[in-house]
């Protein structure tokens, strides 16, 4: 089985250039940052070559003018890899990876009505977790959007 | 002859088969389903939020509240990844009573759910039998934490109260006893006929399809598959303790039952190493108020199976991103696999199956605090 450090030195010899960031705090522990662009090559070898074949969740985040999606997958229950990708917010694209992750189309959804990245090639892009006739625009997880602000949206809301 | 086209059921959000909030829109043609669509959502707290408005320091509280059952697998989770971040070292006494607690928590959800089960399947004498004889459990928690659902027992740092010797001796009294009407449970669950013949063959998950899924916690193992992060990505004291993988080739209901049921003797089995072995010591350090900038990913094995936490710290006393996948959710996909091709009749109980726990599935969105949660839209 492949460890933290091991799989940081697989992705950079295949990537090169296109690892943004690499490294293994601890022997079951990854985190690798991909560039855009290399970002479907990267996760067909973890999950393809190493073996990284368990998605556990993605979690996507605000950092500064972009957004960044991460894709924590684990090889063999043991190692976790945590993927990530950083796109700009007025162009928050990623490609559906459901083709080689079929559980991986209920936490796109997720990120997708959170946090606004758009996961294109989704077959079913309706809201998962937030209420009909949610408002498009308001991303809940977004920094901009205050405690008071979602209230008001949820009140409106019932108001109908 | 059948009819023309398929029939699309509402099932939930409120439906007297379901515990908890939840919808799933069935199509099913005649008596057999063909088609399932999830709906979740209905008690969203908007927990993740909250952390990210939270201090350190506060954030066991929501971590705590997460769920009823898994509590101690939240906040273990939570309290692992910020003391990772803090770059604090919990004490081995700490990390063994986190053990001892989060198997006591498994024994109590485990025997809440073959209750649950055997509602499911009618069999409700051994329904009353099992929540009965869960009250020990609860009793336990209530002596050695002060609280019998929310127990508060984990913090940043350690633990928030020991465990006596004359605890332990309790402990021991109580288990003995637990032990024996475990085992009885097993004993009914593997030979009652008409058990047998309500779970088994229902709700299949081949093994290929619970790995390609995605499955986690008993449903994966009944799929024959030997994955659990207390072997895997062991935390807490479990490098050092001795417990079997238990797994199962049947594939169905009965394989859930009959895992869960096996691995409650094995808790019983880790509680007493535990025990016997608890080490001298403090049972917690300080904890800074602030935490450096990093991130990090902690999981642990909750009763219902995968937990994962990840968070990122900025340097303040707030977390930058905290993020929950409660086990529920993993299981989701793999769920609406089991329920297709199955008849209308075997959905309650192809539902228990997984152990669904809505409430810790639904953390992370905002909806009103108090009144409006959980209603029909």
């Amino acid at each position: 089985m492949i460890d933290g450090a091991g799989t940081v030195k697989s992705m950079q010899e295949r990537l090169g250039a296109e690892v943004m960031d690499a490294r293994a705090p601890k022997p079951r522990r990854a985190f690798v940052r991909v560039s855009r662009g290399a970002f479907g090559k990267a996760v067909r070898h973890a999950v393809l070559d190493l073996g990284f074949s368990h998605l556990i969740a993605i979690t996507a985040a605000e950092v500064g003018e972009e957004m960044e999606a991460m894709y924590h997958l684990a090889c063999m229950g043991a190692t976790v890899l945590t993927l990530s990708v950083r796109v700009p917010k007025g162009d928050a694209v990623l490609p559906d990876i459901s083709e080689i992750m079929p559980s991986a189309a209920i936490y796109e959804r997720e990120a997708q009505e959170m946090t606004g990245i758009r996961f294109e090639g989704l077959k079913d892009d309706s809201n998962l977790v937030l209420p009909k006739g949610w408002p498009s625009g308001v991303h809940p997880l977004r920094k901009d959007q205050t405690y008071e602000g979602l209230v008001k949206v949820k009140l409106d809301l019932e108001k109908g | 002859m059948g009819y023309a086209s398929t029939v699309k059921v509402p099932f939930g959000p409120q439906h007297p088969a379901l515990k908890e909030p939840e919808h799933f829109l069935f199509e099913v043609d005649g008596d057999t389903v063909v088609g399932v669509t999830p709906r979740i959502g209905y008690v969203h707290r908007g927990i993740e939020k909250a952390l990210e408005l939270s201090t350190y320091g506060h954030g066991i509280y929501l971590a705590e509240r997460i769920c009823g059952i898994c509590t101690i697998a939240h906040t273990c989770c939570y309290a692992q990844a910020v003391e990772e971040l803090m770059g604090i070292d919990v004490p081995p006494r700490a990390n063994y009573i986190r053990t001892i607690m989060s198997e006591l928590e498994r024994l109590h959800s485990h025997s809440l759910w073959v209750g649950l089960v055997a509602h499911e399947a009618g069999f409700d004498t051994l329904f009353m039998y099992a929540w009965r004889d869960r009250e020990v459990i609860l009793n336990l928690f209530q002596e050695l934490t002060g609280g019998r659902v929310l127990h508060a027992i984990n913090t940043l740092g350690g633990v928030r109260r020991d465990i006596s010797p004359e605890m332990a001796d309790k402990v021991r009294r109580a288990l003995e006893h637990f032990e024996g009407r475990t085992k009885e449970y097993l004993r009914i669950v593997r030979t009652e006929p008409t058990f047998l013949r309500r779970t088994r063959d229902v709700g299949v998950l081949k093994p290929a399809d619970a790995a390609r899924l995605n499955a986690v916690g008993p449903t994966l193992r009944a799929s024959g598959i030997k994955g659990d992060v207390r072997r895997d990505d062991p935390y807490v004291a479990y490098d050092e303790m001795p417990f079997n993988v238990i797994t199962s080739d049947s594939c169905d209901v009965f394989g859930r039952t009959e895992v869960r049921t096996e691995e409650m003797m094995e808790s019983i089995g880790i509680i007493r190493h535990a025990l016997e072995h608890l080490p001298e010591g403090v049972f917690r350090v300080r904890a800074p108020r602030n935490v450096p900038a990093g991130e990090c990913v902690s999981r642990v094995e909750a009763p219902r199976g995968e937990d994962m936490h990840y968070a990122r710290s900025n340097g303040t006393a707030k977390p930058d991103r905290y993020k929950v996948r409660a086990p529920t959710l993993a299981n989701i996909p793999a769920l609406c696999k089991m329920l297709v091709g199955i008849h209308v009749a075997d959905i309650p109980i192809i539902l228990a199956g997984i152990d669904p726990c809505f409430s810790c599935m639904d953390r992370m969105v905002f909806v009103r605090s108090g009144g409006s949660t959980g209603r029909a839209r």
